[in-house]
C-alpha cells in the first residue's frame, strides 16, 4: 500500500484521512513493513466501509488485513442503530463465527511424544474433516432449531459439554437473539450431518507445546507452562453459516436499493439495523454463531474423550473460545459517551482488555485470551487483550498470520506429499485426506506471524502470553 | 476449457466457451475440480434439475454455482456434466453426477461459497468467459 496516501500517527498506527464520501477516518494497525506489503484493495475497501451509514469511531484494519469481500479481511467497524447504522453481510463473511478454541493440558511434550502418532491417528479417524465432512450426529429440523437458539447450551443438555466449558466461550456459548425461523430450509438441510466436523481449507485441529512464556502470571491463569501440551481447534459454522451468507447476499441487493444505501461492492450490501430486513439477518447470523460455537464444542467434547482414553488421570481444560467473523452488540466509549454499537469483525478477534466485566472472573484482571494461528510448520501465539484495545480498535485485534502466497501459486509450487514428508522430518505429524490442501497450506505460503503479533502488541491492543510450536495437525 | 486463477487468499474459477452456456458449464467444472481432484472420473448416474434467476449474468453465475454447491451437499452428489439454457437472466439446468459415497473421490479443498469478487461474464470476438472467486 502506498504510504503517501496515509497519515502516520505513530510507528504502529496509520490513518486514511476522511475524504469524499467517508464519514469517518480509516485506521490501519501495522508497522512500516506491514503497510508496505499490504494490498491496495485494503485501502479501497476500508474507505468504502468508512462511508457506510451510521458508522462511528473509525473504520479499522488489523495488521493481518487483506483483500476481502466488501469488508477487508481484518476489517472492524461499529454502527449506531440510533443514527441509521447498518448491518452488512460482508462485515461478517461466509463462515459465520469461524474461530479458534484452545485447551491447556497438564501433559508434557515428553509424555505425549511416544503416543503422538497413535493419538493423532485416532483424532483423524474420529473427528471428521475434509470436503463436505459429515459426523455421527444427524439432527432433525426441530433439534437443529434448538441448537441454533441455544448454542453450546444445547450441547450441555445433550451431555456434550461440561458446565465450566460454557464459562470460557464468548457470550457463554449462546448468542442472544438467534431465530432459526430466519434460516432457510436449504441451510438446515446442509447442516443436518455437519455438527462436530472440522471442514476443510485452513481449518485444523493442532497439538502444540509451549515453547516460550512471556507473562508468567497470565500464563498460569490459562494453565500454561513450558513444554505443556495445548490443543487448538480452528473451524466455523460449516455449511449452515455459508448458506445464510449466500441467501441474504442475494436478498440484500434490493434491500440496499430500497433504503438508498449506495452499493460500492456487491458483498458490501447492507440494511439498516432497525429495519425488518436488518433485524432478520441479525437473527439468522446469531443462529449461525450458535451453530459455530456448538460445532467447536462438540469437536472439543469428542477430543476430550479421546484424550482421556489415551492419557487417563491427565487434565484438559478449555482456555477460551474466540470467534473471528461476527457482528456483536457491544457498549463502547465513543468520544466520552457510552454507545450501544453493532460491531462487525471480519477476520478479526475480539480482544477485551483487563477490567472488562464481560470476561469470566478468571480473566478479568488479565484481559481476554486471544489465539493467533500461524502455519502448520511454524508457530502460534496466545495473547491477552490489553488496555489500549478499546481506544484504538473497538477491542479488536488480528486473527492469523495471513497468506504470503495465493493458494493457486502454492499448489503450483509444492506437492502435498513432499510438504508432509518435510514436516515429518521436523517432528511435525500431519494427518489429512487432502494433498491439495497440504500444498495450499504449506508453511511458506503464510506470512511470518511474528510481524503481525508484534504490531498488535506494540500498538498496545494485546500483550504476548505464550508461543506455541506444533507437534501434529489434523488438516481439514 | 476451464481453469483456476489467482486470488490473494481464495481461488478464482473460470470457464471458456463458444456460447455463454458453455462457459458457465466449464466454470462449474472448475468449481467441482477444486473440491474433488477426480470429480469427472466416473460416468454420471444421476441427474438433478435446477432453475435459478437473477438480475445480471454475473449474479446468475454466482447464484447457479451456489445452488449447485448446496444441492451437491444435500444430495451427497458430485457433479461433472452440465446442460443449461439461459433465457434473459434465468437458467434452466441439468447437473449430472454420481453419489459421493459410492465412489472414491480424491478430496480437494471445500468451497464455502461462490462470490461476486472478480465475477465477470465477458464476450470476446470468438468466445465467452465466465468467472468468479470462490471463498474456501
Amino acid at each position: 500500500m502506498q504510504k503517501s496516501k496515509l497519515r502516520k500517527i505513530n510507528e504502529f498506527i496509520w490513518e486514511i484521512p476522511r475524504s469524499g464520501e467517508m464519514l469517518v477516518n480509516g485506521i490501519i494497525i501495522g508497522d512500516e513493513q506491514i503497510i508496505d506489503e499490504m494490498d491496495e484493495k485494503v485501502f479501497e475497501q476500508l474507505s468504502n466501509v468508512a462511508a457506510l451509514p451510521g458508522i462511528v469511531g473509525n473504520a479499522y484494519a488489523m495488521p493481518d488485513a487483506h483483500w476481502g469481500y466488501g469488508f477487508p479481511i481484518g476489517g472492524v467497524a461499529g454502527f449506531d442503530p440510533d443514527i441509521g447504522g447498518i448491518i452488512s453481510i460482508g462485515g461478517v463473511g461466509y463462515d459465520i463465527s469461524c474461530g479458534v478454541r484452545s485447551a491447556a493440558t497438564n501433559l508434557t511434550r515428553k509424555e505425549i511424544t511416544p503416543y503422538l502418532e497413535r493419538f493423532l491417528t485416532e483424532l483423524f479417524r474420529k473427528i471428521p474433516s475434509g470436503v463436505g465432512s459429515e459426523g455421527k450426529l444427524k439432527l432433525s429440523f426441530d433439534e437443529l432449531d434448538e441448537l441454533l437458539t441455544k448454542g453450546a447450551n444445547w450441547a450441555l443438555h445433550k451431555g456434550l459439554a461440561l458446565e465450566e466449558d460454557l464459562l470460557y466461550i464468548e457470550d457463554n456459548g449462546m448468542a442472544k437473539g438467534a431465530n432459526p425461523g430466519s434460516v432457510s430450509d436449504e441451510a438446515k438441510k446442509r447442516q443436518q450431518r455437519q455438527t462436530g466436523t472440522l471442514g476443510s481449507g485452513n481449518h485444523y485441529l493442532e497439538i502444540q507445546y509451549v515453547e516460550k512464556i512471556f507473562d508468567d502470571k497470565i500464563a498460569e491463569k490459562m494453565g500454561l507452562f513450558i513444554d505443556g501440551i495445548v490443543i487448538s481447534i480452528h473451524c466455523g459454522s460449516r455449511a449452515l453459516g455459508h448458506q445464510i451468507a449466500t441467501d441474504y447476499l442475494s436478498l440484500f441487493h434490493e434491500v440496499s436499493l430500497k433504503y438508498n444505501i449506495p452499493i460500492k461492492e456487491k458483498e458490501l450490501v447492507c440494511a439498516p439495523i432497525n429495519s425488518p430486513e436488518g433485524k432478520k439477518y441479525f437473527s439468522a447470523m446469531q443462529a449461525g454463531i450458535n451453530c459455530a460455537l456448538t460445532n467447536r464444542q462438540v469437536i472439543f467434547h469428542n477430543l476430550r474423550k479421546i484424550f482421556h482414553d489415551f492419557f487417563p488421570g491427565h487434565n484438559i481444560n478449555l482456555i477460551y473460545d474466540v470467534s473471528h467473523n461476527t457482528c456483536k452488540v457491544e457498549e463502547h466509549n465513543i468520544d466520552g459517551k457510552i454507545k450501544k454499537l453493532y460491531v462487525h469483525r471480519k477476520g478479526a478477534t475480539r480482544a477485551l482488555g483487563p477490567g472488562s466485566k464481560i470476561l469470566p472472573e478468571k480473566y478479568r484482571e488479565t484481559g481476554q485470551p486471544v489465539f493467533i494461528g500461524g502455519s502448520m510448520g511454524t508457530y502460534s501465539y496466545i495473547l491477552a487483550g490489553a488496555n489500549k484495545a478499546e481506544e484504538l480498535s473497538l477491542n479488536s485485534t488480528c486473527h492469523g498470520a495471513g497468506r504470503a502466497m495465493s493458494r493457486h501459486a502454492a499448489l503450483k509450487k509444492w506437492r502435498g506429499e513432499k510438504i508432509i514428508k518435510e514436516l515429518a522430518g521436523q517432528g511435525i505429524i500431519i494427518k489429512t485426506s487432502s494433498m491439495r490442501g497440504a500444498s495450499e497450506e504449506a508453511p511458506d505460503a503464510y506470512k511470518d506471524v511474528n510481524i503481525v503479533v508484534d504490531a498488535s502488541c506494540n500498538a498496545g491492543i494485546t500483550q504476548k502470553v505464550a508461543l506455541l510450536r506444533p507437534l501434529g495437525c489434523v488438516k481439514g | 476449457m476451464y481453469e483456476t486463477f489467482e486470488h490473494i487468499a481464495d481461488i478464482g474459477v473460470r470457464g471458456y466457451g463458444k456460447t455463454m452456456e458453455e462457459s458457465f458449464c466449464n466454470c462449474a467444472k472448475a468449481f467441482f475440480s477444486i473440491m474433488f481432484e477426480n470429480f469427472d472420473e466416473f460416468e454420471p448416474e444421476n441427474t438433478i434439475e435446477l432453475e435459478v434467476e437473477s438480475v445480471s449474468y454475473e449474479g446468475l453465475l454466482v447464484k447457479w454455482l451456489n445452488k449447485l454447491l448446496a444441492v451437491s451437499e444435500i444430495e451427497g452428489m458430485v457433479f461433472s456434466e452440465f446442460e443449461i439454457t439461459i433465457h434473459g437472466f434465468g437458467i434452466k439446468s441439468r447437473a449430472k453426477g454420481v453419489f459421493s459415497n459410492k465412489h472414491s473421490f480424491i478430496s480437494g479443498t471445500g468451497i464455502k461459497g461462490a462470490t461476486f469478487c472478480e465475477a465477470k461474464v465477458i464476450k470476446t470476438d470468438d468466445k465467452f468467459i465466465s468467472q468468479c472467486v470462490v471463498d474456501v
